[in-house]
């Protein structure tokens, strides 16, 4: 039951999780995908196709945009790039969740 | 079953579309790479795609919002456009109309300047612009639209009879009140013969009337109750409704003002005004509710 509802919260964030993943260089799927994997130690498991929906809508209204690898062997690649816009989307939604995470805070506690 | 075929497999109901070409080649490369990164784990390959195919169970849930994306983006195209439903005899009759109609205001024009009769004025409208103007309603209410079905042909065509009728009896007035008969009771008398039936029949038509609108728009519609609701229960709907009256009584007054005025040439601003303060007013009153 924790796990669910763990799990829950976190869909709810998937967009904020992938504009972090873009913060520092450009991403493809898989290495976002993975980027969640590692820095979860395996505990959770984003699903992917909530991902790629993240993607698409977060490409629709311009916080992102993708653009394919110059791969030379094998398929190509689709990466992801942060625009301005994503970025303050970003900057807002930790500021979301700062302040979600302080009223969640004195709310749990025993009194 | 290797990547390829899974993905192909996944998708193979929906219509291939520049979109689901792009996503699915950059599944594939995504897939490719998870699969060597769970065969480095220590999986062997059929359980490593296993693993693969159980994580994209619900796969197609975003084909399904790329394919509807996809499907509303044709239907706005091909159904939103007016031109889709008019076809061509449609177009002529159109056309024709608006010809005779010109044609019969411009004999009109003429003859009353060369003869000076307010009958040569209005016979010729009788006929020239009476029956174009039923024609009109006709094709009007018989034309099929993105968001209206047509008009049952025989039920339009007594609404176009109806305002013939009308429009033929309100001519007739203008003759018997300015020409040579110069007869107020005979111009009333004329409208019990004409204008009573015809408005008695159109009412009857109005109040019997079915809807048209097609079923998307019906459900558009429902979505939309939702939204006005939000205006109408503030009780701003009613606000607004008294605000455009008073605006729109003051515009008339203003308009027969400026007409006994005989200042013809400025009568039409009032009006105008009135327009564009109740545009303010209903968005005014639309943020207030929101």
């Amino acid at each position: 039951m924790g796990g669910k509802l763990s799990s829950d919260i976190l869909r709810g964030h998937t967009d904020t999780i992938v504009l972090a993943s873009l913060l520092d260089r450009d991403r493809y799927g898989f290495e976002i995908y993975n980027r969640v994997l590692n820095k979860t130690d395996n505990l959770y498991e984003l699903k992917e196709t909530t991902l790629y929906s993240s993607y698409k809508r977060l490409e629709k209204d311009g916080f992102i945009q993708s653009y394919w690898g110059d791969e030379t062997q094998g398929g190509r690649r689709k990466y992801y790039r942060i625009t301005e816009l994503g970025r303050e989307l970003y900057q807002q939604k930790l500021k979301d969740y700062e302040f979600t995470k302080k009223i969640l805070e004195r709310l749990f506690m025993e009194e | 079953m290797e990547l390829k075929e899974f993905i192909d497999h996944a998708f193979e109901k929906y219509e291939e579309s520049p979109e689901l070409i792009d996503f699915k080649e950059e599944l594939l490369t995504n897939l490719q790479d998870r699969l060597k990164s769970l065969e480095a784990t220590g999986l062997k390959r059929t359980e490593a795609l296993k693993e693969i195919r159980t994580e994209f169970a619900d796969i197609n849930k975003i084909a399904d919002e790329m394919s509807l994306d996809k499907k509303k983006e044709v239907f706005e195209i091909q159904y939103m456009s007016f031109r889709h439903f008019v076809t061509r005899p449609r177009a002529a009759i159109y056309t024709l109309l608006g010809v005779i109609a010109l044609f019969g205001l411009i004999v009109s024009g003429l003859s009353y300047l060369t003869s000076g009769k307010i009958e040569a004025l209005t016979g010729v409208l009788m006929v020239f612009l009476a029956l174009p103007s039923a024609g009109f309603v006709y094709m009007g209410l018989t034309q099929e639209t993105a968001t209206r079905h047509p008009m049952r042909p025989l039920r339009a065509l007594i609404y176009a009879i109806a305002v013939f009728v009308f429009l033929f009896g309100a001519l007739l007035v203008p003759i018997l009140v300015f020409g040579e008969a110069r007869s107020l009771e005979a111009a009333l008398a004329t409208l019990i013969p004409f204008a009573l039936p015809s408005i008695g029949v159109i009412a009857f038509l109005m109040i019997t009337e079915a809807d048209y609108r097609k079923a998307w728009v019906l459900k558009e519609a429902e979505k939309q109750i939702e939204w006005a609701k939000g205006f109408e229960d503030s009780g701003n709907a009613q606000t607004f409704g008294i605000m455009t009256a008073a605006v729109w009584i003051l515009a008339i007054g203003l308009f027969v003002l400026l007409l006994i005025l005989k200042l013809w040439l400025y009568s039409w601003i009032p009006l105008v005004v009135a327009l564009a303060v109740m545009m303010f007013l209903l968005a005014h009153y639309i943020k207030k509710s929101n």
